[in-house]
């Protein structure tokens, strides 16, 4: 539970940016970062697309597609995994996948750790607690109070 | 007078009732968006810093003053500290209330949600009375739906439901809260792997989780990221609201609460963690951006993924009613706590019995719950929050939320390292620990926490201008974004100065 900053600012996202339905801007269905792909759009008009990586978070990179050979036909190498958001000024905006073109090692790595050390704590402590339960009473608190 | 307080019938109960408390609303999907906007498996160093440097020592300063007194929150305080000790804690409770308030209005609206999954949450069509929603959406959209939702009279009746359902839960004290808990805890972890499960199998699920954990190192430098990891510790562990020290006031004063401390900062944080693999495999599948905190990526976002997870309709509905149940679960087993806190202490201080105490609680705490759900449109335009409630309910979270938390944080570490001495509440928890916390305990509870504490609040109040809700476009209630935080630190003032001075009913 926290502060609702940007409520309404997510309920916009969803509804112009993040639904796939509506947006012009047409993609593969797999993109693998650091391999090309061929991103259209469908209008008549030339444009620009802007990449973001990571939208929306504190570490945003971005990056602008320039169409290729007089056609509103872009290509496009994906630097980061992950989600991506894609904008032009005729076609509206969407967002994307980008997957791991191999196992990500360091995810792993980091996963495995933060499992040890949150299940191992709880396990741990939750042996502990066993322990000392064993043939202890539990004593009723009644006492005075101020 | 004397009064029998009541115990826990076991260890495991109040662990699981701890437990419980800790894990709520927030860690479902607080943890993946602030893992997300911070960097993925990166977030995880400052994460795991926070934990052990302010959530483990402050869960064990609440605890142990708990066990150590036989007593409520600002009870516990006030023999520490006298009426300066106890009047932080009553405005604690006061804090508590403002959160149990609105707490249970969103339980209200998942629960008006989770009705919807099998109605017609899941279908085209939706409209909600503002400009944008006039016409029916052309494809299921949660959105519309949530908002046509709070945008009518029905969440009253869900609202009182859930008030109903907290109020039995407590009616017998620690008895009939372990009761339930013993279900409820259980039932979350259960639902919460289904959908883990049905997460990393969906194809290019397990890209989402990998997602989540691969560190993106490029803002582990920005403080705000560790701010972010500070704050999400802190909240995330129901810190500075009393509630572990009601809990722990029920325990034999011989309880380990160093490790007890441990258990339930794990539990939490190892529900955040399967929490974070459901999420981000969905996230990661359906391209969702998650934007924006809690209620939008609960109510908004997660609906959004849950409805192309299959093209089987009632596949879609049983998985969206499962999620909209365990975020009821999770809610109900924190917002019991946070009542049981303020009952306990006023049962502590006015010697009144428990039902009475209850009835104390429920009367401005239902109404506060049904005016956080006030259905007139204020904002058609939603630039801001649409309804009156939601833009009631906005601003009292972030001032409430965010800094009520936060000051008591600070107080409570101040009174026990300084005025109590942490080195004494070391000796009293290492008396019954087979962990022996060392002098590094002393000087987080002295010198660290409080620093830390007092960086993080100088740092929200700074960036707090323009006023928070004043950009909103709510002609006729743009006073609400002033009134509200001063009726807040008016009231919880006045409360906590009233209950402070009040003469106590029971004697020594």
């Amino acid at each position: 539970m926290q502060t609702i900053l940007n409520f309404l600012l997510a309920a916009a996202l969803l509804l112009s940016v993040g639904i796939p339905v509506s947006a012009q801007i047409i993609v593969p269905d797999n993109l693998v970062v650091r391999q090309m792909a061929t991103i259209t759009i469908d209008t008549g008009k030339l444009d620009t697309i802007v990449v973001t990586y990571r939208p929306n978070s504190s570490i945003v990179r971005s990056e602008i597609l320039l169409p290729q050979g007089g056609r509103n036909t872009f290509l496009w190498t994906p630097q980061k995994v992950g989600i991506v958001r894609l904008s032009s000024k005729t076609s509206g905006t969407r967002n994307v996948s980008v997957q791991f073109e191999k196992a990500s090692y360091s995810g792993i790595l980091v996963m495995a750790l933060a499992a040890v050390i949150l299940f191992g704590g709880a396990a741990f402590s939750f042996k502990t607690l066993l322990e000392k339960e064993e043939g202890k009473e539990v004593i009723s608190r009644k006492h005075p109070d101020t | 007078m004397t009064t029998n307080r009541g115990t826990w019938k076991s260890k495991l109960g109040f662990i699981l009732a701890a437990s419980g408390s800790a894990i709520g609303l927030g860690n479902i999907v607080f943890f993946s968006s602030n893992a997300y906007q911070y960097g993925g498996g990166a977030f995880y160093l400052p994460y795991f810093i926070a934990l052990f440097v302010l959530g483990m020592p402050l869960m064990m300063l609440e605890l142990g003053i708990g066990t150590m007194t036989g007593r409520s929150f600002p009870m516990a305080l006030g023999k520490i500290a006298g009426k300066k000790g106890e009047f932080v804690g009553w405005w604690s409770i006061a804090g508590a209330l403002f959160i149990t308030m609105y707490y249970i209005t969103i339980l209200g609206w998942a629960l008006g949600m989770m009705a919807g999954s099998l109605g017609s949450l899941f279908e085209a069509g939706a409209t909600a009375p503002f400009d944008d929603y006039l016409k029916p959406s052309p494809a299921a959209n949660s959105t519309v739906y949530f908002f046509n939702l709070i945008s009518g009279w029905l969440p009253f009746f869900f609202i009182i439901l859930i008030w109903a359902i907290n109020l039995l839960i407590l009616r017998k004290g620690t008895a009939s809260i372990e009761r339930a808990v013993r279900v409820i805890v259980p039932l979350m972890w259960i639902f919460m792997l289904i959908l883990v499960v049905r997460g990393i199998t969906l194809e290019k699920g397990f890209d989402g989780v990998m997602y989540l954990f691969t560190p993106d190192l490029e803002g582990i430098a920005q403080p705000h990221v560790w701010r972010g990891a500070f704050s999400q510790m802190f909240f995330s562990l129901s810190l500075g609201m009393g509630i572990m020290t009601a809990y722990a006031s029920y325990l034999p004063r011989d309880s380990d609460q160093a490790n007890n401390a441990m258990l339930i900062s794990f539990l939490n944080c190892s529900f955040e963690f399967i929490a974070g693999i459901a999420i981000f495999s969905l996230l990661f599948v359906y391209a969702l951006n998650p934007a924006g905190t809690t209620l939008s990526l609960s109510f908004f976002v997660i609906p959004q993924g849950i409805n192309g997870i299959s093209a089987v309709p009632w596949i879609v509905r049983l998985f969206g009613f499962l999620f909209f149940l365990l975020m009821i679960l999770a809610g109900l087993s924190s917002s019991v706590s946070l009542i049981e806190g303020f009952a306990s202490s006023l049962i502590d201080k006015l010697g009144i019995t428990r039902s009475r105490a209850l009835a104390t609680i429920a009367i401005p705490g239902i109404t506060g719950s049904l005016l956080f759900t006030l259905p007139q449109v204020i904002d058609p335009s939603l630039s801001g929050d649409g309804t009156l409630g939601l833009t009631l309910l906005d601003i009292t979270d972030h001032w409430v939320f965010n800094y009520s938390l936060l000051f008591i944080g600070f107080a409570e570490v101040v009174l026990i390292g300084w005025v109590m001495g942490a080195d004494n509440l070391r000796q009293l928890l290492n008396r019954h620990s087979r962990l022996r916390l060392g002098p590094w305990f002393t000087f987080m509870i002295r010198y660290f926490i409080p620093g830390l504490l007092a960086v993080v609040i100088a740092s929200s109040l700074y960036n707090e201008a323009p006023l928070y809700g004043s950009s909103y476009d709510m002609p006729g209630y743009k006073w609400l974004t002033v009134f509200i935080p001063l009726f807040w630190l008016v009231s919880s003032t006045v409360f906590a100065l009233y209950l402070t001075h009040k003469s106590t009913n029971i004697s020594e």
